[in-house]
């Protein structure tokens, strides 16, 4: 490993990025629009008319959940609320990372720049974590820039109903740090596997898209109260996705190698 | 070395050698195996049987593969330049990866940038430039680590004839310096002007010789006797000469191939002269590498 090469190899992904309007706009306004939104959306209207939520079904729903029994009305839909929304900042390592490998793998290959680059003395191994780390660190950054705007609104809001605060609790410490990467990494990593078939970075992103079904399904599930994540079911879930990331890392190995990728990428 | 994809042999116990400083034409039809052949000698990939020698270290061998790439340059078919990015910036990025020091990279960039003329326009991407300056920019790529084998596949390909001369120019200038020089091409005329030998391949290699004597032996050495006026019979009397061969007569000008004009042709004038031709002109013709090319494929065809 080429710490040097691999460097060099991040740091023009990062000017590519620069340039390209499209991938930094994603990269840019999903992350703020999930921040500012949601809490705006989701805690405002309990704010400003808590006399709403004594009469709604959701909150009747939402009382008979457990870890809620004893909160106010108010407490109990907003504790409920930060749980819920959660999945949505699973969503972001989920779609930003695969927009940037997308270009910078299916981009390259479209481009005919990969050959060269293939020809220079770096190995294939450098070249594909440098290009895992371009799309991971912008993607990271802003899950955590958007979660912890997220968190100062939502403590904005809050505070002086609940005098505690609602987000980061362990859950979301456990998503943000250990099942962010690792569904990121997961995204990238899918990216490597679908570059090997597909000419265009707009259908590789349509394929990755996939990753974000069970991310919906659980989303829909918090919010009816058919499922409710806990820290402890994250870890099962955080343990899935590791094996199957180990599982594409070994396929996109394979896949990601010279001559593979000359003479049978299509 | 040998190259199969399933069933088919797209390089077939191709064996040659290549001198150092030489400037090698590796003429062929698309899909001959050329791209193919510098991708093995560049090891981009692996031969399916047998190895070759580059600068002293073997293609096949993983721990070379790495130092034949660091010390070769390859032109690809595809300029493959970054188009957001600056030619700069391009050429600054590979640079280091070939691990050029400072501040030999930065004056690299500008000595090569200055020949071919593109100084001036260094800051912009190069997506805006013309199919010319990306060959240059390309060219100057594969040149910073100043490479001692240089590949160049399909240098000119798709060039203005402007853009092509000033790469010529520099590949003659680059063998100059003593650069080894392996040059893929389909354009017949820059192969005959630039390479010192040519090997001609499709899958195999058909022939290999420098361009005078692949014509030679193909053709031998033709003269062109222009006379006055062709008498009756004086025809069949050149044919009787036994050094001349493939004798043809076309208005007032007969054409013939000789061994060695240098002996044969004043036994020739003196054999017309007794024939009471009036000889006006008498010249050596020279066969195109094109034709050369064209006899050689049409016969292994």
């Amino acid at each position: 490993m080429n710490l040097e090469k691999i460097r060099l190899i991040v740091w023009k992904e990062f000017e590519e990025i620069m340039k390209n309007k499209l991938i930094l706009g994603s990269i840019l306004l999903t992350p703020l629009i999930f921040a500012f939104l949601l809490p705006t959306a989701m805690f405002m209207p309990a704010i400003l008319s808590p006399g709403e939520l004594t009469s709604n079904e959701t909150t009747r729903m939402i009382s008979n959940l457990p870890g809620v029994a004893g909160m106010s009305a108010q407490e109990g839909y907003f504790a409920f609320m930060t749980m819920a929304l959660l999945p949505f900042f699973m969503m972001l390592p989920a779609i930003l990372p695969t927009i940037i490998s997308a270009y910078s793998i299916v981009g390259e290959k479209k481009n005919r720049t990969l050959e060269p680059l293939l020809a220079a003395p770096v190995s294939v191994d450098d070249i594909m974590i440098g290009k895992t780390l371009a799309a991971l660190i912008p993607a990271l950054a802003g899950t955590w820039i958007s979660a912890a705007i997220f968190a100062i609104l939502v403590w904005a809001m809050t505070h002086n109903i609940v005098h505690r605060i609602l987000v980061p609790d362990l859950t979301w410490l456990i998503c943000l740090f250990i099942l962010g990467p690792l569904i990121a990494f997961f995204g990238v990593m899918l990216t490597v596997v679908i570059s090997s078939r597909v000419n265009d970075p707009r259908v590789a992103q349509q394929f990755s898209i996939v990753l974000l079904l069970p991310i919906l399904a659980i989303s829909m599930a918090q919010f009816t109260g058919l499922l409710l994540v806990n820290a402890n079911m994250i870890l099962v879930i955080c343990a899935v996705i590791a094996v199957a990331d180990v599982i594409l890392v070994k396929i996109g190995g394979q896949l990601f190698d010279r001559e593979e990728i000359l003479t049978h990428w299509k | 070395m040998t190259r199969s994809f399933g069933k088919m042999t797209v390089v077939d116990r191709l064996d040659l050698s290549i001198r150092s400083g030489e400037v090698f034409g590796f003429l062929g039809p698309n899909g001959a195996g050329k791209t193919t052949t510098v991708r093995m000698l560049t090891c981009l990939i692996r031969p399916s049987s047998g190895t070759a020698i580059v600068d002293g270290l073997d293609v096949t061998n993983e721990k070379d593969a790495m130092q034949i790439r660091s010390r070769v340059g390859l032109l690809t078919e595809t300029p493959g330049l970054y188009d957001t990015l600056s030619a700069y910036k391009n050429l600054r990025f590979y640079g280091r990866l070939y691990d050029v020091p400072e501040p030999r990279l930065g004056e690299q960039i500008e000595r090569y940038l200055k020949l071919l003329d593109l100084w001036d326009k260094k800051d912009q991407p190069v997506g805006g430039y013309s199919k010319g300056m990306r060959q240059k920019i390309a060219i100057t790529r594969c040149l910073l680590h100043d490479p001692k084998v240089i590949f160049l596949d399909e240098p000119t390909s798709g060039l203005d004839p402007e853009a092509s001369r000033i790469v010529r120019d520099f590949v003659l200038e680059l063998k100059k310096e003593g650069h080894t020089i392996f040059l893929c091409t389909h354009n017949l005329d820059e192969a005959d002007r630039l390479c010192d030998r040519i090997g001609i391949f499709k899958g195999k290699l058909l022939s290999l010789d420098t361009s005078a004597h692949l014509k030679d032996k193909l053709y031998g050495r033709q003269i062109r006797v222009q006379l006055k006026a062709i008498s009756p019979g004086l025809v069949e009397q050149i044919r009787s000469l036994g050094y001349v061969s493939g004798v043809e007569a076309r208005g007032n000008t007969i054409t013939m191939n000789v061994g060695s004009p240098e002996q044969d042709n004043p036994e020739l004038v003196r054999a017309l002269v007794k024939a009471g031709a009036d000889v006006q002109f008498i010249t050596e013709s020279s066969r195109s590498l094109e034709e050369v090319y064209f006899k050689i494929m049409g016969e292994k065809q």
